[in-house]
């Protein structure tokens, strides 16, 4: 019969699309190449031990076991593993494994010491030439040697406006960077190589912060020859001098690093590969942390009291250099009497307590404390609603509202509902809209949005990082506080370049008494230390108040 | 037969450049912009201005829509905003996760579908027929992602049958597959019986009874035929749904398909990516319409192709 035969064709063509499927699977990998190989094997479900053998696994000088896939969790794939390219924390810390630095911080400290020099920088005594010495023998992952060339190039890529890298930042006050940037200069004037190892850097104004800034993961040294012929391949196929090198990436789906056999720090790193799974959702990665098929994870905050009581995990803590805060726009809200007001009625202990599990403390000023030149004896802000109260009704402000724009997917609205129900009680009407990160992030860059909660974790450790974002007017508009003051303005300028480090403490500690004390140019609420979770036989992070840490010293007990 | 669908093929494009400009217009109206939006903390005006020219997104709108278009008539669709990849490898390798999610899918839906349907028109207003009702409609009102999640954490992790995520091995299509297909099952069973409530009350059914035909071969070979027409549409329709990704179980489960790429050009404001999956989308829907057309007239043959 014709009939069924047509019928039979179409189920044997869906039957042929299910088989096509399957196969086809069998072949992803990417269509651009190279860094990754096709998937054979999966994830390693459960333990995955190098030790296989019958003699004991080699032992660090401290009983670190070498060895290891330490398997980890992520919500999204970075979208690219290039730190001139990224701001996220996520590509910070990945570039820490792959990527190395001039300097670094010292362990847990915010020490600076040498990590690919081979001492630290000697400054001119205007303070603005820094005169370096890089440490030889020094391998990129495809075995070719670091030089002041691949620096020059790095320098120079960062400041290419072809390279459209975010993070100019870190290398903006070198003399000759704002020609490169506009175009009209194609090599970099204050870079000054002066050999294979050594090279001097020129400022335009000295710039105490600027070692940091050489600290920070977009800082990282890149391969001038293989990132030139790459182009914007690199991004996908990175290159650098890390502990660890990129094996494998299955897009959205895994990223493999693997030890890096030829990392110029002896012993390190202990464990043989890293893996990254991406699950988005924020469960689905807590359940395998809780099944064991992970080593690390966040700790939900559903999840808070499970993770820290039961006792099958270990916690780790670190007290980060954040300040969070809630700006009333000056451009909105003026008056210094109602800023004043809504800091009184908030009782930051509080929320603290019950909404970050008692997991930091109430802040005394902006800059984190920790940072040479925060305020060390300030008083505090104390929860005072009757005063608040009262100030309202001076000022005559019952009834005013203040609206507050939240970023839909940003984990801060138990506290505005906080906020609202404090501000409620002393007679304002703190209103909350949420919107998209595009629609937030263009009305905030245009100074838009008139009140906010939020948060700031330092790029370096400087009074500068604080004061200047917010307060200065050519930053102050771009993050929607509102404020200018020529006077503080000048202040600003004169602090970053002076060389002087107790005269600059005390001027950054003077302005923020007036800025954060008197005016209440903003209103920092505390400081949350952050925590994650990971197997018990996990051990050796070691957790710098930066945060942007990697896993050069991280082994598991594998027995 | 060729001619049919070349011609339906042709009349096709007005579609996809209509969705084009529509998707490009809703683009630059929404507020934001790809470039602010990549900053995560601050953002100097100085360098987003800067780059937005390197990206060509100070240029003219239509001059920007224009060159989009006639690059993608050579079949550029440019690079990811973010990813700095061509957005066409990007999709190709998120599409061997979707294929197998949906071919899976469709098949657990039509294989627990159909029978359901079919016995629940044949037992109609019994207690068969009202359970596998009411587990149908509970079916299509839960949430898909509440529904993954139960399974994941019942199968996955407390019984630990399955893998709780992950997409190598054929255990880890199990327990999406079972969602995302019982979902458009218990739509495939209220259709099937439908349909088949109305074929099978039809004359030329009472008549094959009363020439004595047995019950079976009357179902299968007689009343089914007619009564698949429209659930043709439905699973055309859910495959049209399922090809553009399922972006709720691809999040709980952890597959790297086509939905994980499309919110996260949404997200942040990608214009390429998100050009690229709307036009992806038009595509696999028109193709969808031509492919359900011809499976009528496969179907049934008094339905003729002009």
């Amino acid at each position: 019969m014709r009939r069924p035969s047509r019928l039979t064709a179409l189920l044997l063509a869906v039957t042929m699309l299910v088989l096509a499927a399957c196969s086809s699977a069998s072949q992803n990998g990417g269509g651009q190449g190279g860094g990754t190989s096709t998937s054979q094997s999966g994830p390693s479900q459960g333990e995955s031990g190098s030790s296989g053998t019958d003699s004991a696994p080699r032992r660090g000088p401290n009983g670190e076991v070498y060895g290891g896939t330490y398997r980890m969790a992520i919500g999204a794939e970075p979208a690219v593993m290039d730190p001139q390219l990224d701001t996220t924390l996520q590509v910070y810390r990945l570039a820490r494994n792959l990527f190395s630095t001039l300097v670094r911080y010292k362990g847990t400290t915010l020490e600076l010491e040498p990590e690919l020099l081979a001492e630290m920088p000697t400054v001119s005594e205007d303070g603005r030439t820094y005169s370096f010495r890089l440490r030889e023998g020094v391998k990129f992952h495809n075995g070719v040697e670091l030089t002041t060339k691949d620096v020059k190039y790095t320098i120079e890529r960062m400041l290419n406006p072809a390279t459209m890298a975010k993070n100019t930042w870190v290398f903006h006050d070198i003399v000759g960077a704002d020609e490169m940037l506009e175009g009209k200069a194609t090599e970099l004037a204050g870079l000054n190589v002066t050999g294979p190892y050594t090279f001097e850097i020129t400022l335009k104004e000295p710039f105490g912060p600027f070692l940091s800034n050489l600290a920070t993961a977009p800082a990282s040294i890149l391969p001038a020859d293989y990132a030139a012929e790459k182009g914007e391949a690199f991004a996908r196929e990175p290159v650098g001098t890390g502990p660890f090198k990129l094996k494998e990436w299955r897009p959205n789906e895994l990223i493999v690093l693997e030890r890096n056999p030829d990392y110029f720090e002896e012993g390190y790193p202990f464990l043989d590969a890293i893996e990254y799974r991406v699950i988005a959702d924020e469960s689905t990665r807590w359940l395998e942390f809780e099944t064991g098929n992970l080593d690390s994870n966040d700790i939900p905050t559903v999840e808070w009291e499970n993770a820290t009581q039961s006792g099958r995990w270990k916690i780790w803590e670190t007290t980060t250099l954040n300040t969070y805060y809630l700006v009333l726009n000056h451009q909105f809200y003026p008056d210094k009497r109602l800023r004043e007001a809504v800091s009184l009625a908030i009782d930051r202990q509080k929320i603290i307590d019950t909404i970050h599990n008692g997991t930091g403390v109430p802040a005394k000023g902006l800059t984190s404390p920790g940072i040479v030149g925060a305020l060390t004896d300030a008083p505090g802000f104390p929860y005072d609603p009757e005063r608040a109260r009262q100030i309202i009704k001076e000022a005559g402000f019952e009834g005013l509202t203040i609206t507050a724009w939240q970023r839909g997917g940003d984990k801060v609205t138990d506290t505005n509902l906080a906020i609202q129900q404090m501000l409620s009680e002393v007679g304002l009407n703190y209103v909350v809209e949420i919107y998209d990160s595009g629609t937030y992030a263009a009305a905030r860059s245009r100074g838009e949005i008139p009140a906010n909660q939020g948060n700031w974790y330092a790029d370096y450790p400087d009074p500068d990082n604080f004061l200047w974002t917010f307060f200065h007017s050519s930053s102050s508009t771009a993050m929607s506080v509102g404020f200018s003051d020529p006077e503080v303005d000048a202040i600003l300028e004169r602090a970053r370049i002076d060389t002087d480090v107790e005269r600059r403490s005390r001027d950054y500690q003077e302005l923020e008494r007036r800025l954060i004390y008197e005016e209440y140019g903003m209103i920092p609420l505390w400081h949350l230390k952050s925590y994650f979770v990971s197997q018990p036989y996990v051990h050796g992070f070691q957790l710098n108040p930066v945060f942007v840490y990697d896993y050069k010293t991280v082994w598991k007990d594998v027995n | 037969m060729l001619v049919y669908i070349i011609r339906r093929l042709w009349a096709g494009i007005p579609v996809l450049l209509g969705v084009s400009l529509i998707t490009f217009i809703l683009m630059h109206v929404v507020p934001g912009d790809p470039v602010t939006v990549a900053f995560e903390k601050k953002a100097d005006p100085a360098t987003i201005e800067r780059i937005r020219r390197e990206m060509g997104l100070d240029r003219p709108l239509p001059v920007q829509y224009a060159d989009f278009v006639l690059k993608a008539l050579r079949g550029d669709l440019g690079r990811s905003f973010q990813t700095q990849q061509p957005v066409t490898s990007m999709i190709r390798s998120a599409m061997p996760a979707t294929l197998k999610l949906t071919a899976s899918a469709v098949l657990v839906s039509v294989a627990i579908g159909v029978p359901i349907g079919i016995l629940s028109a044949l037992n109609r207003g019994s207690v068969v027929d009202y359970m596998a009702t009411v587990t149908a409609l509970s079916f299509i009102s839960a949430p898909v992602f509440w529904v993954a999640m139960v399974a994941q954490l019942l199968f996955g992790y407390r019984l630990g049958w399955l893998p709780i995520s992950g997409f190598d091995t054929l255990k880890h299509l199990v327990l999406p597959a079972l969602v995302l297909g019982t979902r458009y099952a218990a739509s495939i069973a209220r259709y099937t019986r439908s349909s088949m409530l109305d074929v099978v009350g039809q004359d030329y059914i009472r008549t094959a009874r009363a020439k004595g035909l047995s019950g079976r071969v009357v179902i299968f070979k007689h009343a089914l035929k007619n009564a698949l027409i429209p659930v043709i549409t439905v699973v055309g329709l859910e495959i049209g749904g399922l090809l553009t990704g399922s972006i709720l179980t691809e999040s709980v489960f952890g597959i790297p398909g086509l939905g994980l790429v499309t919110i996260r050009g949404l997200n942040s404001l990608d214009f390429p990516v998100i050009q690229a999956t709307v036009l992806l989308t038009a595509v696999i829907f028109v193709v969808m319409n031509i492919v359900v057309d011809i499976s009528y007239s496969l179907v049934d043959p008094r339905i003729r192709m002009t």
